[in-house]
């Protein structure tokens, strides 16, 4: 008999962002690694592809996925997914008269958290043992889940999404519960 | 699903001048921060044309009063052909932005928010009758507090882009 599914039912998103215009891909690039891999996530690039350039650009697809096992129950799972059109390398002059590459053309990115209980699989095997899980999500560790590790989940992923905004160069590129620590957080 | 009211329709602001962009998205986070509410950006789209740059944003900040109900504001921010300029202010120069904005506000209230009442017809009936009838002095209250903060929010915004304000939040909730 097949194990159940982990799949989530708690979670966050799907948050969408897309812009037009110009912008530093191998940074934003470089910083979404960084942001997870200083987090402890294990960070796997599941898909990259290079479609064939058309006359306005070149088209590529990014799957990217992170996770990490954040109790013996309990795991965050991200998923990225980003996608640029009509994407083109241009030179630009700083004020400093450096020249750097740039990336111009349309993005399009979608962030998803979950977050993922019973990883182990302890729970999955009769229809006891789903009942028992059931209970203790509900009555035993609720409080745990919903106010402790899905909000430390949707910050973290809101500090990602002002993350990519500021790569991005967008206006709203603040989090404004950036650097709230300490009580406000259970975890 | 549970039982979504609209209760403040669409206020609508529509500016066109020398703002700062920056500043009102943080004046709205800050303000949902200080009222204890949760941020939740829905959307953020910025396309740069020859003309200036176009961004829509849609964010919802939501605060659960009880175990039963939930206050909801969606906002939308439309920026039209935003350019940006050097101002000087107090012999210091700034760079803020031109052009035009939309902002749409929309208040919700949220009752069963964890939908309990809803497996059955007869509950969806025993639910609308409570909050009619039974909680009907708390579901007031909650609307009347739902439209003044909206209504806060509004001219907070407003205030934010010197324009001139509508009257105050109305003492009882629109449609009562």
């Amino acid at each position: 008999m097949p194990k159940e599914s982990v799949a989530a039912a708690y979670g966050e998103g799907p948050l969408y962002i897309r812009r037009t215009g110009v912008w530093n891909m191998q940074e934003l690039y470089e910083s979404i690694a960084e942001f997870f891999h200083l987090r402890k996530y294990k960070f796997h690039e599941r898909v990259y592809k290079h479609k064939r350039p058309s006359p306005f650009g070149v088209e590529r697809q990014y799957i990217w996925e992170a996770e990490r096992k954040e109790t013996e129950y309990v795991q965050f799972h991200y998923a990225i997914y980003m996608h640029t059109y009509d994407a083109r390398d241009i030179e630009v002059v700083d004020q400093q008269g450096d020249k750097r590459i740039f990336t111009k053309g349309r993005i399009w990115v979608e962030l998803q958290a979950d977050l993922a209980t019973d990883w182990e699989k302890q729970f999955g095997g009769t229809s006891f043992l789903r009942e028992l899980k059931n209970f203790f999500e509900k009555y035993v560790i609720k409080n745990n889940i919903v106010m402790g590790w899905e909000t430390k989940l949707k910050y973290e992923l809101y500090e990602l999404h002002a993350l990519i905004k500021n790569k991005l160069q967008m206006e709203s590129d603040e989090f404004e519960h950036r650097h709230i620590g300490g009580i406000w957080r259970r975890y | 699903m549970s039982s979504f009211r609209l209760i403040v329709d669409h206020l609508k602001l529509d500016y066109s001048g020398t703002f700062d962009f920056k500043g009102l998205i943080r004046v709205i986070n800050a303000w949902a921060f200080e009222k204890d509410m949760e941020k939740n950006e829905n959307k953020a789209n910025e396309i740069e044309t020859p003309d200036g740059r176009q961004i829509e944003y849609e964010n919802q900040v939501t605060k659960r009063l009880s175990d039963y109900t939930i206050f909801c504001l969606k906002m939308r921010i439309l920026g039209k052909n935003l350019k940006k300029v050097e101002l000087v202010k107090d012999k210091r120069k700034m760079k803020v932005d031109r052009g035009r904005i939309l902002f749409f506000l929309d208040g919700f209230l949220q009752t069963d928010s964890e939908s309990k009442w809803e497996d059955r017809p007869l509950l969806i009936f025993l639910r609308t009758m409570f909050d009619k009838f039974i909680y009907k002095l708390y579901t007031d209250r909650f609307e009347r507090q739902l439209t003044r903060d909206c209504y806060e929010l509004f001219h907070l915004v407003e205030r934010f882009l010197n324009m001139q304000s509508l009257p105050k939040a109305p003492s009882h909730s629109p449609g009562h």
